[in-house]
């Protein structure tokens, strides 16, 4: 009879796969809740630690944060701030590790509440007496409902507006933007004559580059859209869609109205319009209301004025959703730090940090108004919240991101000038509608 | 025979005295506890490769056979996605097609340009470790930094790719817009890393046996007769390394589409990397990304085992067969 005296690679491998295997499944397994028990026995003995995922950073929460922790000091609230975020949340819902509490974008709140990783909120927000539904601006309150289901509360919004640098509008002798009539026409022939592209100033920013969702707005303004108003068809083959996305690429492409996207390329894309303007060489720039910040200090008087219109007058505004996770262990903790999160006071101390308005009006009502930046000079400040009221919120579609990218290379060949939108956009329609309809 | 039965008297006194079975006295055997230190060794390793590497390959496997945008469970989707690949999905083939131009113009010139620095540097010069530092630097670069680095070297209006034209009354061009000479492009920048086969050039040149070239002299060879005779031929396992190594590594180019071009314009930079990634991590679609991830393998298994079939041909192996 044999003897083995040594360990055989078979057998290593097999306790070393073993162990490895254990290790991964103890890995994978849910984290255990924390003994709730434990805090109705000694409720200031044990703090309950609940997560709140956002995809900016913690500074913009700092004050609710702490007068929430002060308020409920049994309630832990741990702010991550998630990076990458279209691809990690996916990721962790996928690993069932979602924070409690997830601040997500428009499309995504939709897309994950379809795919039940975020709660229906309206069982709570039904027995939240002091909640208040209808001081929410109606669009960003009806928004994120999906059969019936609410995937989310809205905190703050950030509407597209036009900035214009005043002092180059002097020059040019150019008079300024009527804040009650502003049309594309309008728009092209103040920037053409504010344009000097030899100086390299031009009247307009440029049209991002990969920020495909910045024409949306376009089509709008002109009655058309991307999408049907259940995100279920696309619209981009339609004659609205088509026209406004030509017009605003014959613009580009001209040459004296804005610079080209490769002639900011390098400096940070659409964030190098903002630079451009900032420098004081663009006259007018539609973009959110986040930039203002960045304005102060340029050493030129602005000014706001709507976005420009065609056959109507429309925005993009631009938000996030609070939402809760289904994987949550601490579901009612979440709706408390959630309702605290989005109460007026709450929304208020974000978007006065962020230069947004809020999507309560009641936020909307303290003072410094939370849009506002001290200037010198006069600004139409109240044209940034009117925007809430006829702007729209970004689509939500399934499957943006490829919807996205069907639509973007669409895009960028009429922005080059390689296409007519007329030649393609009925080609590509109904691609991006077998995407967002496979749901 | 003596030291057998001392160690079987040992054993049955083991089992007498302790009342454990024979084979507990494997335990405490020489060459068990040696195999244990030994194996304890490794195991970290092996653990993280199971866990890291061998279990994702095995799982990317079986999510290729699925549908899987992570936010909702799996469903079966058979071979629907190999199918797709290869007949709905216009992308697909583009990268491949553009993968492949690049592998096919910048390995080459990769590989001659590393040579022809190696031999330079491989001469008596004045700061000649200045001069390998240099030429080595960008490769220790992080792919993102360097490819930030050439998006401004390449930019129109203030790079100085198009103002260095410019001063030799030259025209520029629009580097990374204009599909025509964007991935030119970026196989000029790849060529900021010929450093890596250009050390491993160099470190085989000091290898070669000098007996050659003396022997070569004294026959009256040129340098060019001995370039091509000696020094080529007995660079080839470090050309054959440099290439199969230089080919991997550019089927899997990444960082520079994504950072430099994001795959346009007009998909003109679409890699195959950089499509895989967007179904990943953009699209959601983890199973047809997996499915797209072992074609990509396959194609570089594919090309890997076609060079080494290859090399029995012109690879020489000093005291090998040829």
């Amino acid at each position: 009879m044999t003897q083995r005296e040594t360990l055989s690679r078979r057998t290593f491998l097999k306790v070393g796969g073993t162990i490895a295997g254990a290790a991964a499944l103890a890995a994978c397994a849910p984290v255990a809740p924390a003994d709730e028990g434990a805090m109705g026995e000694a409720p200031m003995a044990e703090r309950t630690t609940i997560r709140y995922g956002r995809h900016d950073p913690a500074a913009g929460v700092a004050t609710t944060l702490e007068s929430f922790h002060e308020e409920y000091p049994d309630i832990e609230v741990s702010v991550e701030q998630i990076g990458e975020f279209h691809a990690k949340i996916p990721a962790l819902a996928a690993a069932g590790t979602l924070p409690d509490v997830v601040r997500s974008w428009e499309a995504m709140a939709l897309d994950m509440g379809r795919n039940n990783q975020f709660i229906d909120v309206q069982p709570y927000v039904d027995g939240q007496p002091d909640f208040e539904p209808d001081d929410f601006y109606e669009n960003w309150w009806n928004y994120p409902i999906v059969e019936g289901k609410r995937f989310g509360v809205p905190d703050a919004a950030a509407p597209h507006v036009t900035f214009y640098n005043a002092d180059l509008f002097d020059a040019a002798g150019v008079e300024y933007p009527d804040k009650d009539s502003f049309t594309w026409t309008d728009f092209e022939e103040k920037a053409r004559a504010i344009s000097d592209p030899d100086n390299k100033i031009w009247g307009s920013e440029t049209i991002p580059v990969g920020w495909h969702m910045f024409s949306v707005k376009q089509a709008w303004q002109n009655g058309g859209s991307f999408y049907s108003e259940d995100f279920l068809e696309s619209r981009l083959d339609k004659e609205e869609t088509i026209q406004a996305i030509q017009f605003w690429a014959d613009m580009l492409l001209d040459g004296n109205v804005m610079p080209s996207p490769s002639q900011i390329i390098g400096i940070g894309g659409s964030g190098a319009a903002a630079e451009l303007l900032s420098a004081g060489n663009i006259g007018m720039q539609r973009m959110g209301s986040w930039i203002t910040g960045s304005l102060v200090d340029a050493g030129f008087r602005f000014n706001v004025v709507a976005e420009p219109s065609q056959t109507q007058r429309d925005t993009i505004t631009h938000g996030a959703f609070n939402n809760i996770a289904t994987t949550s262990e601490y579901k009612d903790i979440a709706w408390t730090w959630l309702n605290y999160n989005t109460s007026t006071q709450g929304i208020y101390n974000y978007a006065s940090e962020a230069n947004f308005p809020g999507t309560r009006r009641s936020s909307n009502a303290i003072e410094p108004f939370p849009w506002v930046a001290e200037v010198d000079f006069a600004v139409d400040w109240d044209v940034i919240p009117d925007a809430l009221d006829y702007g729209h919120i970004l689509p939500g579609p399934a499957n943006e991101g490829e919807a996205l990218n069907l639509i973007g290379n669409a895009l960028e060949k009429v922005y080059a000038g390689d296409a007519k939108a007329a030649e393609i956009f009925p080609d590509v329609s109904p691609k991006v509608t077998a995407v967002i309809s496979d749901i | 025979m003596a030291r057998r039965y001392a160690g079987a008297s040992l054993r049955h006194i083991s089992v007498t005295t302790t009342g454990l079975t024979p084979r507990s006295s494997i335990w405490r055997s020489r060459r068990f506890h040696d195999a244990i230190v030994a194996y304890a060794f490794i195991l970290p390793w092996v653990i993280g490769f199971i866990l890291f590497v061998g279990g994702p390959i095995i799982a990317s496997f079986v999510l290729s056979f699925f549908r899987w945008k992570m936010i909702a469970p799996p469903r079966f989707y058979g071979l629907t996605h190999y199918i797709s690949m290869f007949t709905t999905d216009e992308l697909f083939r583009i990268s491949i097609w553009v993968t492949f131009k690049f592998v096919l113009i910048s390995v080459p010139i990769g590989q001659v340009l590393a040579l022809g620095l190696a031999l330079l540097l491989n001469q008596r010069i004045r700061l000649l470790g200045f001069w390998r530092s240099a030429f080595y630097l960008p490769a220790v670069v992080s792919g993102v930094a360097g490819s930030v680095i050439w998006v401004w070297m390449y930019h129109a209006e203030l790079g100085i790719v198009n103002n260095g034209l410019e001063m030799m009354g030259l025209e520029g061009r629009n580097w990374l817009f204009d599909r025509e000479v964007v991935l030119g492009s970026l196989i000029v920048k790849s060529l900021w890393n010929v450093g890596i086969p250009m050390v491993i050039y160099l470190a085989a040149l000091q290898g070669l046996p000098q007996q050659l070239y003396e022997a070569a002299d004294i026959d009256g060879a040129g340098e060019v007769s001995k370039f091509f005779s000696i020094t080529l031929p007995m660079l080839s396992p470090a050309i054959f390394f440099n290439v199969v190594m230089g080919i991997i590594a550019s089927v899997q180019t990444f960082a520079e589409p994504y950072v430099m071009t994001g795959g346009g314009p007009d998909n003109a930079t679409l890699f195959l990397g950089l499509h895989l990634y967007k179904n990943a991590f953009s699209f959601l679609k983890m199973g047809y990304a997996s499915a797209m991830a072992w074609i990509m393998f396959l194609l570089i298994f594919g090309l890997t085992v076609f060079q080494f079939r290859l090399a029995g041909r012109w690879v020489y192996y000093e005291g090998g067969e040829r």
